[in-house]
């Protein structure tokens, strides 16, 4: 049996709290040298209050946040944060890269579908009519507003068109994810960020090995113990994933979910979850349920938003374009999960991650 | 023979016992008694070598996990 030198000897620390409406993880590597485990205490409580911050001022279900304020603006000129800012440049620049497919206009259409308020109230719940009272009207809300968003980069200004409004959600998680690993966590080589199911890796838990990463079945109940279909060991990289399968609700007998088509301004179609368990696709086991991401980079890279945004765009590409999305060589790869539960890795994902993954073979 | 800080002269193999020992003591004090702050804060602390390795999912998982994961992705 191999004895492991001193130098190889790492202490996991690891910490869980709960923000911006799903559980956050944070798990540091370091030597246990004396005052490392106090150190890597305050740099732990202070990526958590990180979070907490980052949530009162991009959330859109709290109305004091800056984001709230930007979207009430709507017509007018708003100077915002240098965050804000920063968050809707790259919001923006995604949706150019994307040809439209991620699009954070889509606000009105997915209050329109019912979700307007905390995902909690309203999950997996039957809605007579939205929380304001009105039955749905289609076509849906207008979308494509993302061509009429001025940005002045002078003054930090962003002007939304009149009657739109933006969503953070997922990308906002990312884009947080980034921030911690850039501002907060920036010193620590070996750290793992977890905001519900988006990550972002550097180094790994000793030397030599990567983090490994579980993929869970997203067919799994939510009150279950997790249940994984597979995982891979990476080291500076981002991982999201998305799909329909979990936030779903049902407004006047119809399947809602939260992952709305900018083309159409609903809910996308061929994602619907079956309104019985919510857990398949209504496509068939052969139906997309999810697509997972991975992205080169930490922190200030922008790994983590660029592996929300490639997760949803691939979804959003449907079933014939979905891998072929994910296929960015040595920069992105990712995989996408059947209704059956089988996995369908992009050509590339092998490539990729025999470029970040273990420094040295495992044993 | 080597030359300890204090002055004081004590046969290497004694020293390199000692720094060995000293090392020992302070991982297994960091490892086994948590920092009063982390358990204010909630934060455990788990030395790498108490994770058991799982096997790797089905054979017919072109991508098995390959050990105890330290996080997951998923739907939120």
């Amino acid at each position: 049996m191999a004895r492991r030198a001193s130098h190889d000897v790492r202490m996991l620390l690891h910490k869980t709290w709960h923000a911006l409406g799903t559980t956050c993880e944070l798990t540091l590597a370091t030597a246990p040298v004396v005052g490392a485990q106090a150190r890597c205490a305050a740099v732990l409580n202070a990526a958590e209050a990180f979070v907490h911050a980052a949530e009162q001022r991009f959330s859109r279900f709290i109305p004091t946040s800056e984001l709230c304020q930007l979207n009430a603006a709507a017509g007018d000129w708003f100077v915002a944060s240098v965050d804000l800012y920063d968050i809707v440049t790259v919001a923006f620049s995604w949706t150019r890269i994307t040809h439209g497919l991620f699009d954070p206009t889509i606000l009105p259409a997915l209050r329109q579908s019912g979700y307007d308020r905390s995902f909690e109230t309203i999950a997996h719940q039957h809605l007579d009519t939205t929380p304001s009272g009105a039955i749905p009207q289609w076509p849906a809300a207008e979308t494509g507003l993302s061509g009429e968003v001025t940005l002045d980069p002078e003054r930090r200004a962003i002007r939304l068109p009149r009657g739109a409004a933006i969503d953070l959600g997922g990308i906002g998680k990312g884009w947080i994810a980034d921030a911690v690993m850039a501002r907060v966590l920036g010193d620590l080589p070996d750290v793992l960020i977890n905001l519900g199911g988006d990550l972002v890796a550097r180094g790994g838990p000793e030397p030599g090995h990567g983090w490994i990463i579980a993929v869970r079945d997203p067919r799994a109940p939510d009150d279950g113990p997790p249940r994984y279909l597979g995982g891979f060991e990476l080291t500076e990289s981002a991982v999201a994933t998305s799909g329909a399968g979990r936030r779903w609700w049902v407004l006047n007998g119809v399947t809602m979910h939260h992952l709305i088509d900018p083309r159409t301004g609903r809910p996308a179609a061929h994602l619907s979850p079956n309104s019985g368990s919510g857990l398949s696709g209504s496509t068939g086991s052969r139906g997309l349920l999810a697509a997972t991401a991975l992205v080169a980079g930490t922190g200030s890279s922008g790994s983590g938003a660029a592996a929300d945004v490639r997760a949803k765009t691939a979804l959003l590409a449907g079933r014939a374009a979905a891998l072929a999305s994910l296929d960015g060589g040595l920069d992105y790869a990712g995989l996408v999960i059947l209704g059956d539960g089988s996995m369908l890795p992009s050509a590339n994902l092998a490539h990729y991650l025999s470029a970040h993954g273990p420094a040295r073979p495992l044993p | 023979m080597v030359r300890r800080r204090r002055g004081n002269w004590v046969p290497r193999g004694l020293a390199l016992v000692g720094s060995i020992g000293t090392f020992l003591g302070f991982w297994q004090l960091a490892a086994s008694n948590p920092h009063p702050a982390n358990a204010a804060a909630n934060i455990s602390a788990t030395p790498t070598a108490s994770y058991t390795l799982p096997s790797g999912s089905s054979a017919n998982n072109p991508i098995p996990l390959p050990g105890a994961p330290h996080g997951a992705t998923g739907l939120s």
